[in-house]
């Protein structure tokens, strides 16, 4: 028999007052200040990265003078899978030479250097393709030993509440990003260059948080092992706990259909305008920045599977409206709240549960591993969604994609529920 | 260790403060250039502000089909500043070929809208102060599509929530409808997104806008065109090009991926041509607006502008490989044995091109953030000259027309 007493276990707990003593926001003090000043640093990087993000079409067109036609169907493809692959390297290495801190540092400070750059490319076309790499480059190194960072200094039972901090002040980032960048150039309308100027300010202050302000942790350099070898760090594979969290992240990856379509099914099912689209991803955000330590908290107490998985249940759900043949507008909202939620309950609880199966030494490798098992499988889902979206079988391809979210649901409940042999 | 802390927290507010400051200080310098240049291109002073020209020297065949009349004399243009927004218009109605154009001061300045006589590009020109992204001009209406708020439309009035994040947050763009003299003189039309190209039909009565939606993502950068049919005289939207009923070979031809963009009108009304974009192929398109369809005539074409005898399309093709830089090379196709054939433009060129007459076209390209109108004669052995300085968006109004 498959564990699932979970679901009983949930049933007998629902009382309002253990919820009220689950969302505890002074337990917030326990969270270490590592954690704190990582959320910080990804706070200022992700609005100097939204900054530049949000004007880069306006500047790209108006000022740079590119034709989207030109620039726009840049092979996002190729570009996506060798960042995947780097980020697998870079994190393998930070494990073998123990140095997270550095490692995650170079990619914080990559992503500062291509603001400065894009700032100087001018118009050159191959220097600002060049410099859009860089930034991607700098995002795919620092993720995993920021993540293992995060997890080494917050003890094991509190691992979901750690990340869900740094979720939340991450995301902040990615809000008050466009934000900054539209008062910006409210009042300087062809500031462009201001923009760029103070993104990578604020970036720069972001990699002195992480520099100057962030110790390395106790973790894997007090261990007096040798250094983990390439080997053992893509040994982790062999084990069986782990390989079942990468195998259903995979699985749930290429079911899950990417931003950027969920909002223009939004848009077109709702026959909301065209311009709704950056609202949605900046109300998404929004929630997500509310609901991610409630989330993260409840996963502590609860069990972080039950969260992770009931998220991608609201994924479900969210495929299921757009598959409602009329929407009112006010679905909008309703759509995004439940993204946001989505995204709450799965993407910190997930690295909670990948570093909770692996040991201090081998963390950053495990952590990248599963980056870049879900992001090449998300870059399948994109693909096949976008192949499925052109040949015009839009409501089929949401159909396939329930169908196929239903089924990784039900695989990862298994193996996920199978992991706890007492 | 505690030494070691303050240190380092010494060291990081330093840092603050040094970004802070040389945020300021940029920002500073910016408003301050910006301002400058402002006032020069309001000024009289030919060298920043407003355009010049520059006789396309040794070439004295170019020169006398075009300008006869062209002096060496520094040019002196009288901007009359009497723009849109003040409401208060050029004097004298333009009389004879005249030029409507968008002057190109620098990549932080956007243009503005500006009109000068054929005969005497190099002498007057008169320029509002209403920038302008894109200008086009054809049977007495000119459309402009500005930023600027716009007495007498709703050009910036209203920002609802989705304007505030939408494509149009940092834009707000609507297109402005002005006479012959600089006038506002119809209701503006608020924009979806960002300006990409726009035309007046012959008649000005009907403007085709194109505009670049986006989605925002992290780093990917996704574009999709919307183009649509505007009633000049009312500001109602007729038309988006995409609702048209699209056939190829005779046969239905639709895709979600559709995206079109770069009209070009015909005499006979509500007839035009655009380029169509589907799966990473562009396709010419014959529309009639009233019975909204469209059917694909010919392959490889964007940005078509079909001749004043409308029986060439000239336009712009793309070679280079796909997923880099894009290259374009002018070339002009013939209506009536559909075959095209390139013209003598080395560069690439990355605009829709204009009319001048029947045997020449006019194109803007920039180079070193400048931008210079070029003519070309229409057929594959000429060569291009430098016609017209720190200018775009070339609009001929020809009085025998």
């Amino acid at each position: 028999m498959y564990r699932l007493d979970w679901v009983t276990r949930i049933r007998s707990r629902q009382n309002p007052s253990d919820i009220a003593k689950t969302l505890n926001w002074s337990r917030l003090r326990d969270v270490s200040p590592t954690v704190w000043k990582l959320g910080f640093t990804s706070l200022l990087t992700d609005i100097s990265s939204e900054m530049t993000g949000s004007i880069l079409p306006v500047y790209f067109v108006l000022h740079l003078h590119f034709s989207p036609q030109g620039f726009g169907f840049l092979d996002g493809i190729s570009q996506g899978a060798s960042v995947a692959l780097l980020s697998l390297i870079s994190g393998v290495l930070a494990d073998r030479w123990r140095r997270q801190k550095e490692v995650a540092t170079a990619g914080y400070a990559l992503s500062a250097l291509s603001r400065i750059a894009l700032l100087a490319a001018g118009s050159v076309w191959t220097l600002v393709a060049a410099t859009l790499a860089l930034d991607r480059v700098g995002k795919g190194i620092r993720t995993a030993p920021r993540d293992a960072m995060i997890s080494l200094s917050s003890p094991r039972h509190e691992l979901a509440t750690a990340f869900s901090v740094h979720r939340a002040l991450d995301t902040c980032g990615a809000v008050l990003g466009p934000l900054t960048a539209f008062l910006l150039l409210r009042f300087l309308p062809e500031g462009f260059n201001v923009v760029l100027m103070a993104s990578f300010c604020i970036g720069l202050v972001g990699l002195g948080v992480i520099s100057l302000l962030v110790h390395q942790q106790a973790g894997p350099a007090d261990l007096r092992h040798s250094a983990p070898s390439v080997r053992l760090s893509l040994g982790l594979l062999t084990q069986q706990r782990f390989r079942a969290l990468v195998i259903a992240a995979g699985a749930l990856g290429i079911a899950t259909v990417s931003d950027g379509f969920i909002y223009l099914l939004l848009q077109s099912n709702t026959h909301s305008s065209a311009a709704s689209i950056p609202l949605y991803a900046f109300l998404t955000a929004i929630f997500y920045m509310l609901l991610s330590v409630p989330a993260g908290q409840l996963a502590d107490r609860w069990g972080r599977g039950k969260i992770f998985l009931s998220g991608y249940g609201l994924l479900a759900f969210i495929y299921t409206i757009l598959l409602l043949p009329e929407m009112g507008s006010r679905m909008q909202f309703v759509v995004v709240a439940l993204f946001g939620a989505y995204y709450a309950a799965t993407d910190g609880v997930l690295a909670a549960m990948t570093s909770a199966t692996l040991g201090a030494e081998l963390r950053t490798s495990g952590l990248a591993l599963l980056n870049t098992a879900t992001s090449l499988s998300r870059l399948v889902s994109s693909i096949l969604f976008g192949w499925l979206w052109t040949s015009g079988a839009m409501r089929t391809a949401v159909w396939m994609f329930l169908l196929g979210l239903s089924g990784a649901v039900i695989i990862s409940v298994l193996i996920l529920a199978e992991r706890k042999p007492k | 260790m505690n030494g070691g802390d303050r240190r380092r927290l010494n060291l990081f507010l330093a840092l603050c403060v040094i970004c802070v400051l040389a945020m300021l200080l940029f920002g500073f310098a910016v408003v301050r250039r910006s301002r400058v240049s402002r006032m020069a291109s309001m000024n009289v002073e030919p060298k920043s502000g407003t355009s010049n020209v520059k006789a396309p020297a040794g070439n004295p065949e170019a020169s006398q089909s075009e300008e006869p009349t062209r002096s060496t004399s520094e040019r002196a243009p009288r901007v009359v500043a009497k723009d849109i927004p003040a409401a208060a218009a050029w004097k004298r109605k333009p009389r004879g070929n005249v030029l409507y154009f968008r002057t190109g001061a620098s990549p932080d300045i956007l243009g503005k809208l500006a009109v000068t006589p054929l005969d005497a590009l190099d002498r007057i020109s008169y320029s509002s102060q209403l920038s302008c992204a894109r200008v086009h001009f054809s049977g007495g209406i000119g459309v402009c599509l500005t930023r600027e708020a716009v007495p007498g439309g709703e050009g910036r009035k209203e920002i609802g929530l989705a304007d505030l994040f939408g494509p149009a947050s940092f834009t707000g763009y609507s297109a402005v409808v002005f006479d012959s003299q600089l006038r506002s003189v119809a209701r503006n039309v608020k924009l979806n997104g960002f300006p990409s190209r726009v035309r007046v039909s012959p008649s000005g009565r009907l403007a085709a806008v194109t505009v670049f939606l986006s989605g925002q993502s992290y780093a990917a950068l996704k574009f999709s065109t919307q183009t649509t049919i505007i009633d000049v005289g009312s500001g109602k939207i007729l038309a988006d090009v995409e609702t048209f009923a699209v056939t190829r070979n005779g046969q239905a031809f639709h895709s979600p991926d559709f995206n079109f963009w770069g009209v070009t009108f015909s005499r006979d009304e509500g007839i035009f041509y655009a380029t169509l974009w589907s799966t990473g192929k562009t396709y010419l398109v014959k529309c009639d607006l009233a019975k909204h369809a469209a059917e694909v005539i010919y392959e490889g074409v964007e940005c078509p502008s079909l001749s004043p005898d409308n029986a060439r399309i000239a336009f712009k093709k793309r070679t280079g490989f796909i997923g880099g830089p894009a290259i374009w090379r002018i070339s002009l196709l013939d209506l009536r044995t559909l075959t095209d054939a390139p013209l003598g433009e080395t560069r690439s060129v990355d605009d829709q091109v204009e009319w001048l007459d029947n045997n020449h076209i006019l194109y803007s390209i920039t180079e070193n953030d400048k931008s210079n109108i070029w003519i070309l004669p229409a057929d594959p052995n000429g060569s291009p000259h430098l016609w017209l300085t720190g200018a775009s968006s070339p609009a001929v109004v020809l009085s025998a027309n």
